[in-house]
């Protein structure tokens, strides 16, 4: 576009929207940047909770349900089985409480100064690949070290998890970030609804126990949750499971994630016009 | 030249008042009231919240910016001024109308947007200048000059929570000041910061108008709006009331919107007194003059109250009343001459010069209601409420109460005191 030439502001379609974006998205990396310098300036053990946050979460976890309960773990070490249920987990949990949040907590800026408002809940989803990477890295020593258990995945099959993650996460974030917005409540409740869509989720049993107690039948329709998928799928690399990835339960997740994302994407944008009136 | 930089069309932007209410309730009461709404319905009750009251913040508005002018906008508060810089700076949309841009456009509608108070100067500097649009290499480029205009370069890695208010202001400033927009949109910003930095500012606003950049600045400072601005629009109400050159907008705000309005006069059927008593005029007057602008703080203003018993026989004391622009009481002043007091005036013309000395009153806005009545228990036949205004400033020259000291001086009445200091060991 020409700087000689008016343009007039006003509803862009999408192809103008995601250009805008590209254009700034310099400002994305300094939102990411400055969300995560934030949260590591003034505590004690700085970049050591990265460490620290999942691994405390890890061994209350196996404690509770490994030794005391005595859920079965697929045949793993039940630290290496709830484990690889955090990775994706804690993502999701972390990067939705966050993105509930974020219009709200940057209000002054919403109200002061125009850019792409996606840029807020992108910055934590981001961010928190930061935590996710860090809980990778802390799963192979664990397992290469504690268990001597010797990790060959294939990246192209970790992908295929990680972009439904990804998608999946994304989605919950616009929904929630726009939704709370207008409705003060959902701060509120969105700790309650992860903390019950955690054991909803395959976290801390395996879904062979599903099947055992419940019936097969019920698998078919859990898939639908794509939480499910994720983690059985990531389950399924990380443990070097024979065979191919479980795409019965993947595949219902990425139809489902596919609407909660396109309904996300269109809720937000939206609301968004509305976003400095209301927040 | 006769580009156009800014081009604004049938601008209108409705706010539904009670919204903002209606909106924060909780998720569970809007679902109550729509699960509601079928049995209202059927009920016969009218569903509730149709007869929204809306409020038109900015009611068809139309106007051009030639590339290279400082647009000035002036108005009350509540007049559509930050509506509408709301709306150019893609904020929030407007209802209907529509607006064209030619360039690159940055707004500062506060200053330090998006500062972190646990971040360092330094950290600050690059995330308000990309939050304002500017690439990082630019920001590389021109940081050392933003620090230096800052005059903060032994602080600059410090976090800002340990900065004093006047410090992130710099800051936050110096930032902005070094931002290349094509169009600069400035919402009264410089209310802040010390009077020599304040100064720095404006020579910097004052820079990029010259440099055939378009500035759209809005402020309540008449004297800045004067100093920068070629043009001004008068905005009243969500409409523009007046487009003109400055002095000509702003002695138009002064008269028609009172805000320093020197001079009211009532016919004796609009007079708001008794039939026995007509109130003619209020003036303000600066050596028999009637005022034109702002006051010097050192000079003595005189308020002229004329009036007339149409009857024998009443008492008929004038009062003078002083507000400050919040509405906050200054003082009270009666006439004390006892040729007039507990006395009952014959009929005639009368007149009451009153004068507030200079070096009394602080730097503001001040409106004065004029009242007659008896004099002991003070009983008002007459009221005329905020009837004149005038404001005052300080030219920060020499005779002044404030010797050599550059800050603001707070409170309502900086009056010169007599102060004897000596050394006594």
């Amino acid at each position: 576009m020409s700087s000689n030439e008016m343009r007039y502001l006003g509803r862009s379609n999408l192809f103008q929207y995601f250009s805008e974006m590209w254009v700034q998205r310099e400002l994305l990396v300094f939102l990411v940047w400055k969300h995560v310098k934030v949260q590591f300036a003034q505590t004690a053990l700085g970049v050591a909770w990265l460490i620290v946050r999942p691994l405390l979460n890890v061994i209350v976890l196996t404690f509770v349900f490994g030794r005391l309960a005595q859920l079965p773990s697929d045949g793993q070490p039940y630290l290496l089985f709830v484990l690889a249920g955090m990775l994706p987990w804690a993502y999701f949990s972390s990067v939705t409480n966050q993105g509930a949040l974020v219009l709200l907590g940057n209000s002054t800026l919403i109200t002061k100064i125009f850019f792409p408002r996606l840029f807020l809940p992108f910055s934590v989803a981001i961010a928190g690949l930061i935590d996710f990477l860090v809980t990778l890295v802390l799963f192979i020593l664990i397992s290469v070290f504690m268990y001597q258990q010797m990790l060959s995945f294939s990246i192209l099959e970790f992908l295929v998890p990680l972009v439904l993650l990804l998608s999946f996460t994304m989605g919950a974030c616009m929904w929630m970030s726009a939704l709370a917005v207008d409705f003060r409540d959902v701060r509120h409740v969105t700790g309650y609804i992860l903390q019950m869509l955690m054991f909803a989720a395959p976290v801390v049993w395996p879904v062979a126990l599903l099947a055992d107690r419940v019936g097969e039948w019920a698998i078919s329709w859990f898939a639908w949750y794509p939480m499910v998928g994720v983690i059985e799928g990531f389950r399924h690399v990380l443990f070097s499971r024979e065979g191919s990835l479980p795409w019965e339960l993947l595949g219902p997740g990425f139809i489902s994630t596919f609407v909660v994302l396109v309904t996300g994407f269109a809720y937000f944008r939206w609301r968004e016009r509305q976003f400095a009136d209301v927040v | 030249m006769d580009q156009l930089a800014v081009r604004v069309e049938n601008l209108s932007k409705v706010y539904r008042l009670g919204e903002h209410i209606t909106v924060s309730e909780t998720l569970f009461q809007q679902l109550g009231v729509l699960a509601l709404k079928p049995i209202n319905r059927m009920l016969g009750r009218a569903p509730s919240g149709e007869a929204v009251p809306l409020l038109k913040a900015l009611d068809n508005i139309s106007f051009d910016v030639p590339t290279g002018q400082t647009l000035g906008i002036i108005g009350h508060n509540g007049a559509g001024k930050s509506t509408l810089l709301k709306i150019l700076s893609r904020i929030t949309e407007p209802s209907s109308g529509r607006i064209g841009v030619r360039g690159r456009m940055a707004s500062l509608l506060e200053v330090g947007t998006g500062f972190h108070p646990d971040l360092s100067g330094r950290d600050n500097v690059f995330l308000n200048a990309a939050i304002l649009g500017m690439p990082k290499r630019e920001i590389q480029r021109r940081f050392d000059d933003i620090v230096a205009f800052a005059e903060m370069e032994s602080f600059i890695d410090t976090p800002i929570k340990h900065y004093s208010t006047g410090m992130r202001v710099r800051l936050a400033f110096a930032v902005a000041a070094h931002l290349d927009p094509d169009i600069l949109i400035i919402d009264e910003v410089l209310a802040v910061g010390d009077a020599e930095f304040q100064k720095r500012c404006l020579n910097r606003i004052e820079a990029v108008g010259e440099s055939g950049r378009t500035v759209l600045f809005v402020s309540h400072q008449l004297n800045t709006v004067s100093r920068l601005c070629q043009r001004t629009l008068v905005m009243d109400h969500g409409h523009i009331v007046h487009d003109a050159g400055t002095l000509e907008s702003i002695r138009y705000y002064n008269e028609r919107l009172g805000m320093a309005r020197s001079y009211n006069s009532w016919t004796p059927e609009e007079s708001p007194s008794r039939p026995f008593l007509t109130l003619h005029e209020v003036e303000i007057l600066l050596d028999g003059v009637r005022v034109d602008g702002a006051i010097d703080v050192r000079r003595d203003i005189d308020v002229r109250i004329r009036f007339s018993a149409n009857e024998e026989g009443h008492e008929l004391s004038p009062c003078l009343q002083i507000f400050d622009s919040s509405g906050n009481w200054v003082f009270v002043s009666l006439d004390p001459d006892p040729a007039w007091q507990r006395t009952k005036r014959p009929k005639g013309d009368y007149e009451s010069l009153v004068t507030i000395p200079g070096n009394l009153l602080n730097e503001g806005m001040y409106s004065v209601s004029v009242s007659i009545g008896t004099h002991d228990v003070y009983y008002k036949y007459c009221f005329a409420h905020d009837c004149v205004a005038f404001s005052v400033y300080d030219s920060m020259e020499p005779g002044n109460t404030r010797g050599g000291y550059t800050g603001e001086l707070p409170g309502p009445v900086r009056p010169a005191l007599r102060w004897q200091s000596r050394r006594i060991t």
